[in-house]
């Protein structure tokens, strides 16, 4: 009798040992998953950033230009520090808005000047800015990637239980809420 | 007997659409699942615009780079269209394969039916090579020759001088025994690993009842898999050195 009862208390010690393992196991997967959409955010952040960085500079190209206006630079100045603002908010909805912003103001400007063309200061800061949107597209396909493994992965049996007591909550995908649902691309043609 | 023999030639029926579907398409799935079986292959000319020779040239040159920077790789990638996606496709292309260690690598795709070529940098060279310098590379010595139609003299006067920027030019480079170091370190680490596996495994026979170690290690087993699709997917590069792009470069 003795041995048998031994026999129940070690199994039922197994089975709450696997169940902790598990749990422990889950925990962490939902560590890493959250940890990799907020790196994969700030990857997206730093790129941002990067462009406006490079906005100052072609604003500075542009008042080289003899016969310039000063309001259209003006949207520029105002759609950078948008951006810049939306950085710092963190929230990937504002941020998305923001860089569509840029874009819009950047065309309106670069159509307002075709003879930047023909600047060899011009075509270097191209390439850079075409740079930093690829960069910007690479950054935000990582990110939604990482998005959606993540919510679903909170969102599935058995997770699923663990994801609500533990407080993780769905994450947004980077994307605009305005009309356009692709980013325009900026068009120096 | 009958049906069987109508079910098999159904199936092979099937199987021979699918595959020619496959067979034609020149898709960037295709590309990237050829790369990864061509170890030593750096020039892929799906467009069929480069002749042995410059195939060497650019062999020879990759070579010389590589004397001064061992982590360095390059790979020539030639499509015939272009798709809706050319810079994308750039990035899938070379985070697939993973070129250069240290991520220092650069990938030339180039398109004909929309002539388009990207040199596609790699993180760890984004210091030596920016965007601006990429166009300008590709301003200077692609796109006077791809205007002859010459992609021969385009291809290898890009890659010679993507050589003399990096070797000849201000250029930080990477010892030869840091590299081997690193190496080095990775596999001490898999092999301690592996030991205390195999060795925690072994006392799962002595022990009576309870938990085994070999629940422990299931977290180890079930942690696989995650951030796979940051490589898009694919499995792991063999020979490449795994280097990633963030998507910097220029494209003409």
């Amino acid at each position: 009798m003795k041995s048998k009862s031994l026999k129940v208390v070690l199994i039922i010690l197994a089975i709450v040992a696997i169940i902790i393992i598990y749990f422990v196991n889950i925990n962490n997967s939902l560590v890493k998953r959250h940890e990799d959409v907020y790196q994969k955010k700030s990857e997206i952040q730093n790129m941002l950033q990067r462009r406006a960085d490079l906005i100052p500079n072609l604003v500075d190209t542009i008042k080289g230009y003899t016969n310039y206006e000063g309001s259209t630079l003006e949207n520029i100045v105002l759609a950078r520090s948008g951006l810049t603002n939306a950085i710092q908010s963190g929230d990937v909805t504002e941020m998305a808005n923001a860089n569509n912003e840029l874009t819009k103001s950047i065309n309106i400007v670069v159509e307002a000047y075709p003879d930047l063309k023909a600047s060899q200061n011009f075509i270097g800061l191209q390439d850079e800015l075409a740079g930093t949107e690829n960069r910007i597209a690479t950054a935000r396909t990582y990110y939604n990637e990482s998005v959606q493994e993540y919510n679903t992965y909170i969102k599935i049996f058995p997770q699923v239980f663990f994801s609500n007591m533990l407080g993780y909550e769905s994450e947004k995908y980077f994307e605009a809420n305005e009309e356009a649902t692709t980013v325009p691309k900026v068009n120096f043609n | 007997m009958l049906k069987n023999n109508k079910i098999k030639y159904y199936i092979i029926i099937i199987f021979i659409i699918i595959y020619s579907n496959i067979a034609f398409s020149e898709s960037i799935q295709n590309i990237i699942s050829n790369t990864q079986l061509n170890n030593d292959v750096v020039v892929y000319d799906y467009a069929n615009i480069l002749n042995s020779n410059s195939e060497n040239e650019i062999n020879e040159l990759i070579n010389s780079i590589r004397d001064y920077d061992n982590g360095f790789e390059l790979v020539v990638v030639t499509n015939n269209e272009r798709g809706n996606s050319f810079e994308q496709d750039a990035t899938k292309i070379f985070n697939s394969i993973g070129i250069g260690k240290k991520d220092r690598g650069i990938l030339l795709y180039i398109t004909i039916d929309s002539p388009h070529v990207r040199m596609e940098i790699g993180r760890g060279l984004e210091g030596e090579i920016n965007d601006a310098k990429a166009g300008r590379i590709l301003d200077t010595y692609f796109v006077p020759y791809r205007a002859q139609n010459d992609y021969d003299n385009a291809t290898t006067q890009t890659v010679n001088a993507i050589y003399k920027l990096l070797v000849d030019g201000d250029v930080e480079l990477i010892d030869n025994n840091e590299n081997d170091m690193f190496s080095t370190k990775e596999i001490v680490i898999f092999l301690v690993l592996l030991i205390i596996i195999i060795i925690l495994s072994r006392n799962k026979g002595s022990k009576k009842g309870g938990s085994s170690f070999f629940d422990n290690m299931s977290p180890f087993i079930w942690g696989s898999g995650f951030g796979g699709s940051f490589h898009g997917g694919m499995g792991s590069s063999h020979s490449f050195g795994g280097g990633m792009s963030s998507g910097g470069g220029a494209s003409r």
